[in-house]
């Protein structure tokens, strides 16, 4: 199957609106193959070889057209696509203080505290180390899970890397916003108290475990693009076997 | 007659309704549907030849379609074929295009005939 220097534009333009690479390499599979038949029965018309191909080529459309027209139809037919900003600027919004209720409440039925004969002079060490353990993975670890889990959302419906990203960025503002702290015991008044608030601060390790995990989610997907690109030419033997 | 392909306002839904109707009848791959369409209509309506494959995936994401790839002729192929969700959307899509048709060709058969004929 010999794919021609359109088909590879289709490819390195949904490539660039970020379009996942499995369905980037069916279309072009299928472009290929319909290219493939349509060459032929313009050759059994009486076209020439060069007719032929200047005439398929047209038919089948201009790539910037082609790769448009794929992504948008494929973004729209999801909820996600057609709802970017509740789904990915909304969301994690809301998402945030959700998570970090069920965490907690999660947390405080582990630790007892649920309890009618809960008292806080009766709480002991351990069930305090798993109620910080939890305000913890609040601060730090939900808003990169929120940020991940819709960027792979977002990957998957067609939004495009820039709205992949954008959840990240959202609960991460929303994170320095919003905050849950636990007073350390000891300290008179508030010992023990754990207070849910709004008020601007910067957490670095929040920070650089958000960015760590979308870069990496990004790494991993051009990783396995680049994958799926070898093993579908391979698969359509455009390739030889050693990929070389 | 030239091709309607231009006419993008009166295409809108078109290609779904047709893509439906020819696959009610048999399971068929992109470069057959497009044949198909350009046949039956007198090459009254030419799909973007390209295009079709975004409006199948769609159609398949939406679990109207499913698709399988088949070889047939020593050449492999993915071939489409409408299911239970997408025969209820033709039926969907035709009550609908019919209802339009009807209503459009009221309108341009009596109050507008004279105007057409001058």
């Amino acid at each position: 199957m010999q794919a021609s220097s359109r088909l590879e534009s289709v490819r390195k333009l949904l490539q660039r609106r970020g379009a996942p690479g499995a369905y980037i390499e069916r279309f072009a599979r299928e472009l290929a193959e319909h290219r493939e038949d349509l060459m032929r029965d313009l050759l059994r018309e009486g076209m020439t070889p060069t007719q032929a191909e200047t005439e398929a080529d047209r038919r089948i459309g201009e790539p910037a057209e082609l790769a448009n027209e794929a992504f948008e139809k494929m973004r729209r037919a999801s909820f996600v696509g057609r709802h970017r900003v509740f789904s990915l600027i909304v969301m994690p919004i809301l998402l945030l203080p959700l998570s970090w209720f069920l965490l907690l409440g999660v947390a405080a039925w582990g630790a007892g505290m649920l309890s009618p004969t809960y008292r806080l002079t009766s709480i002991n060490a351990s069930s305090l180390a798993w109620i910080y353990i939890a305000v913890e993975i609040c601060r730090n670890v939900v808003p990169a899970l929120i940020g991940a889990s819709l960027y792979l959302l977002a990957r998957r419906k067609f939004c495009g890397r820039v709205w992949s990203f954008l959840p990240g960025l959202v609960a991460w503002l929303a994170s320095s916003i919003l905050f849950v702290h636990i007073y350390p015991v000891g300290l008179s008044g508030a010992m023990g108290r754990m207070v849910i608030g709004v008020a601007w601060h910067f957490d670095l390790v929040k920070t650089v475990l958000l960015v760590g995990i979308l870069v990496l989610l990004e790494v991993m997907r051009k990783w396995t693009d680049g994958f799926s690109y070898w093993h579908c030419r391979r698969e359509a033997g455009v390739m030889p076997a050693n990929g070389s | 007659m030239a091709s309607n392909r231009k006419d993008l306002s009166f295409m809108n839904g078109v290609p779904e309704l047709l893509i439906l109707r020819l696959l009610a009848s048999r399971e068929m791959y992109g470069y057959e549907l497009v044949s198909e369409i350009a046949r039956s209509t007198d090459n009254v309506i030419e799909l973007g030849e390209g295009c079709v494959y975004p409006i199948l995936h769609a159609m398949e994401k939406n679990k109207l379609l499913v698709c399988r790839r088949m070889e047939k002729d020593g050449r492999s192929r993915l071939y489409y074929r409408l299911n239970e969700r997408g025969k209820s959307r033709l039926l969907e899509v035709t009550l609908n295009w019919q209802r339009i048709t009807q209503a459009i060709g009221g309108v341009l058969g009596a109050k507008y005939a004279g105007i057409i004929q001058t």
